[in-house]
Formats: C-alpha cells, structure tokens, sequence
C-alpha cells in the first residue's frame, strides 16, 4: 500500500511537470530542441559509422582477390578456372567478368568513356573475382591466390586490400571521435540543462522556502525539478531521434544509388531499436543529472 | 536566543506548556512572540537553552527528524505564507501532500478544512485573488488540515472581523479539546476576554506575565 503510494506520487508528480512545461510550450520547446540537436550529433554520426562500415564490407567484399587471365584467353579456359577454383573448400564464390561486361562497367564510368571509344579492340581480359569462404582462414587463402597466380593461363592475382584497410583505420578513428564528441555534448547537455533547471528552482525559491517550514523533505523538494530534467531529456531524446531518422531518411536513396553502382543492393540501415532506445536513455540521464546538479545544492541552502 | 547580528530577541524564557493546554501569546510589537514560535519549530535555534517539544529537544534532532517535526506542527505564519502559483485547495492540501497521504484522504481532509473556514467555494482560486481575511483563513485551515499534534498561531485573526476571529478562535479551541496543543499569539484582548484562557505575555524577551485561565 504505502509503495503503492509512494509510485503513485511519483507518477503524480512525473505528469504534473509535464503539465508545467506544457503551459509555457515555446520555451520548453526551444530547450528540447536545443537538446535534441546536441544529441543529434552524436546520433546521427554513429548511424553514419555503422553504415560506413557496412558499406566497407561490402566493398570489400571481405578479402576477395581479382583474376585477370591473359589477353585472348577463351571463354572454355575462364569457365574452367572458375570451376575448378568453386570446388575450393576455401572459396565462397566466383564471379565471372567477360571483357565484354568489364567494358560495359568501364564505359558507364565517365572518366573512362573517352579512352575506351579510341580502341579498335576491347583491351580488357576475362576477370574471375574470388570470394573466400566466410569460415575459411585467411592463411589458407592466402595460399590460394599465390598458386592461382603462377598458373599458365593467369596473367596477375590481385588482391586490392590496402584502400579497405586505410577505410577500416579511419572508421576506427572516426568511432574514437565520436566517443569523444559524445562525452563533450553530454557535458554541455547537463550544464545547459542544469542552468535551464537552476533559474527554474531560483524562481521557485520562495515557494521551497515555505515546503521547508511545513516539513517538506529534501527528496520531495527536489523530486519536481527532476522530472523537469527527465522530461527535458527524453523530449531532447525524442528530437534527436526524430533528426537521424529524417537524415537517414533523406540520404537514404543517394545511398542506394551508391550501392548499386558496385552492385549492392544494401539500403541505408536505421539506426536499429538498441541504438534509439540508447539515445533517448542518454537523454534521460542527462537531463536527470543536470537537473540533480542544478537542484541540489539549492535545496541544501534552504536548511539553516 | 540571539538573531545573527542583532540584539537578543528571548532571554530567560521559561515555560512549560502542557499537552492539550491551549494558551495565548500576547506582547507589544517586537517582544519576540514569532522568535519563539520560530524556535518551537526548529526554525532558529536557541543560542542558550533547550526547547522541548513533545518530549524531543529540538536542538538535537536531526534533519529528517526536523521535517517530521514540522509535519507534527500546524503553523499559521504571521505573513500566511502562501504560494500564489497554485489554488487556495493546492495549498491547504501541502502539507498532506508533503506526508505522503493518498488522494482520496488528501481530498477528504482538504475539503474539510477548507470548509471550516468557510473558503469551500474558492477552492480553485488564487490566493492572490482572495481578500487578506480570506488568505488568513486559508493560512489557517493548512494549518490544521494534517491534523497536528500542536497547533501554533502567529496572529491569526489580525485580518478578521470579530465574527470570524472569535470563530477561528473556537476552532482552536474546539482542536485543544481533541487533545491538541494549541498556542495562539495575538493582540486582540478582547478576544482573550471573550474566550479566557492561559496567557503568556512577553515584553523585550522576557515573560513579563503568565497568568492561568481565569
Ligand atoms: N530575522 C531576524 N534577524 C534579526 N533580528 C530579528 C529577526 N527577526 C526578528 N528580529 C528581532 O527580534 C525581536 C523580536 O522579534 P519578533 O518577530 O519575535 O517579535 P514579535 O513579538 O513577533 O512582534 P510582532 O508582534 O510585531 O510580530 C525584534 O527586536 C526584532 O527586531
Ligand atoms: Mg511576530
């Protein structure tokens, strides 16, 4: 019964300050919208890594390796190859490229339209990429490519890895960033939010005076600035949430677009429920902890 | 007791007050009636000397213990102290709020104060709409609405007409017959005529008289 009370109080008191902020919508709506675009940063910058990332896999596609055979090689050698090269244990798939395809890749690239109208002949040679098994280790096929590339009919093995290790450096460099970027928001968050709360409590000064004289405890003084500070949060939450969805939203088909130009057909990923659910939580916490820092000390003055 | 950079406001003061006794405080202007009320409820402390209050010494309790305290106190402040951001109802239900009661004890109770001092009809007013009188009354009814174990009036009926000052003054009255303690400061000796009664009077601090009901 008595926590029955206890939750009901908090509820009560939960929603009046909702009810409060409510009644002065402009101004609460200008702090929560400040917050959501400081959390937005962040948000929106992991949801942009974690595509990236992807978007490295893909890319990559982990440590594929390129077979050019040689020039004049016939269709019956390529197909050969790449038999025997899916019979591989350590061999995922093998895509076959004729030089006719390779041409007509190279020709929808503009940088390459010109050059490639002067030929008489199409230059390019039968290509096999090589996609490793995914449990396949990387030594083993490793191995694979140093054999493949000694065989007759190939002219070079290549395996183009060193781009996707520098884009894979870069993301780890970009996620220490945002570590980083995350704690100074949150740092300003709590003191925006604090002094937001603090000029609340000042303005209230006089009314916590009189809670004190009838007996009011320090919990119960505090309690309705710290639901400010939860609202503030969770409405700077919500904002934030609302911004990445709506960026994701629109970079959403120039990403497709993207993909399909190396023959993904990936689409932008949204941030994912564990990702939203942690963004409101931070804004939570850091409206609940700079309404605390803003609220505290206050009411500790109060008491002679 | 001493304020803080002043002069002694109480010296000497001596008096025991007994449960259920219903006593008045009477004094010329600055003779530290509200000092000892502010005392009684921990409000200031005694610079020398103990304050007993239901059995406790006051000077020892501690912070939590001193809200308890309070919330055994009905007070009605010389200057009402209202908050004028919430209703004549928000404010009488405070104190039950603050004691954690649940809604329908809280709006039961609420009600029955704000009945008793006749201000049921402007619950959901201001108190800054109210008349002075209305806000003493109001003063009055959060005062008693939790109840308390001791009741302390600081001029309470300094805004009402004799009608409603002597009515205010029988409710206190009718309170100290339940069993609480009530201790009224006023200047209205007619009113102290009218409902005889202890009276303790103090000049410059000290108790200059403390006569026992005639
Ligand atoms: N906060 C304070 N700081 C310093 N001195 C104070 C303070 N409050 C009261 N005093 C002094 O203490 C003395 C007693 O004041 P107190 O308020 O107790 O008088 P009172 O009997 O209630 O008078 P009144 O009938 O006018 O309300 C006065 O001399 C006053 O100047
Ligand atoms: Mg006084």
């Amino acid at each position: 019964m008595k926590l029955l009370h206890f939750f009901r109080r908090h509820v009560v008191c939960c929603y009046s300050e909702a009810a409060r902020l409510a009644r002065h919508p402009l101004g609460s709506l200008m702090t929560v919208g400040a917050i959501g675009l400081a959390l937005a940063l962040p948000a929106g910058l992991s949801a942009f890594l974690r595509n990236a990332e992807g978007l490295a896999a893909v890319w990559g596609e982990a440590r594929s390796f390129s077979i050019y055979l040689k020039d004049g090689a016939s269709v019956a050698v390529a197909e050969q190859l790449a038999e025997d090269l899916e019979r591989n244990p350590a061999v995922g798939a093998v895509r076959r490229i004729s030089p006719a395809e390779a041409l007509s890749i190279m020709e929808g690239r503009s940088e390459f339209a010109g050059a490639l109208e002067t030929m008489e002949s199409n230059p390019l040679p039968w290509t096999l990429v090589v996609i490793p098994a995914p449990e396949a280790p990387d030594a083993e096929f490793l191995a694979l490519k140093a054999t493949v590339a000694t065989l007759e009919e190939v002219d070079q093995a290549l395996a183009d890895t060193q781009w996707l290790e520098r884009l894979s450096a870069l993301l780890a460099l970009a996620g220490q960033a945002l570590l980083l970027l995350l704690f100074m928001v949150l740092v300003a968050l709590v003191v925006i939010i604090g002094n937001t709360i603090r000029l609340e409590v000042q303005k209230q000064r006089d009314a916590l005076e009189v809670l004190a004289l009838l007996g009011a405890s320090r919990g119960y003084m505090r309690r309705p600035f710290l639901y400010q500070g939860f609202w503030y949060g969770l409405g700077g939450g919500l904002v934030a949430l609302g911004l990445v969805r709506l960026g994701l939203w629109i970079l959403g088909d120039s990403f497709s677009g993207l993909m399909a130009l190396y023959g993904g057909d990936r689409v932008l990923s949204s941030a994912g429920w564990r990702q939203e659910l942690l963004i409101l939580g931070v804004g939570v916490f850091t409206g609940w902890l700079g309404a605390w820092r803003a609220v505290a000390g206050q009411v500790r003055t109060l008491e002679a | 007791m001493r304020y803080r950079g002043g002069a002694e406001a109480l010296s000497e003061v001596s008096l025991s007050i007994a449960a259920g006794e219903f006593a008045y405080l009477t004094g010329p202007s600055g003779a530290g009636k509200t000092t000892l009320i502010k005392l009684l409820a921990a409000i200031e402390r005694p610079a020398r000397g103990q304050v007993f209050v239901m059995g406790r010494n006051v000077e020892r309790l501690s912070r939590r213990a001193i809200c308890r305290h309070r919330r055994n106190i009905g007070i009605v402040f010389q200057n009402n102290l209202l908050l004028e951001d919430r209703s004549a109802y928000q404010n009488v239900a405070l104190p039950l709020h603050i004691s954690g009661l649940g809604p329908r004890e809280v709006q039961r109770r609420t009600e029955a104060a704000l009945d008793s001092v006749g201000l049921l009809r402007s619950a959901r007013k201001s108190p800054r709409l109210l008349s002075q009188g209305e806000q003493q009354r109001l003063g009055i009814a959060r005062a008693v609405v939790n109840r308390p174990q001791l009741l302390i009036a600081d001029e309470p009926t300094g805004n009402l007409d004799p009608d409603l000052s002597r009515e205010v003054m029988q409710l206190f009255r009718r309170m100290a017959g339940y069993g609480v303690t009530a201790l009224v400061a006023t200047h209205d000796l007619g009113l102290i005529e009218a409902l005889p009664a202890r009276r303790i009077s103090l000049a410059e601090g000290r108790i200059h008289s403390d006569t026992g009901p005639a």
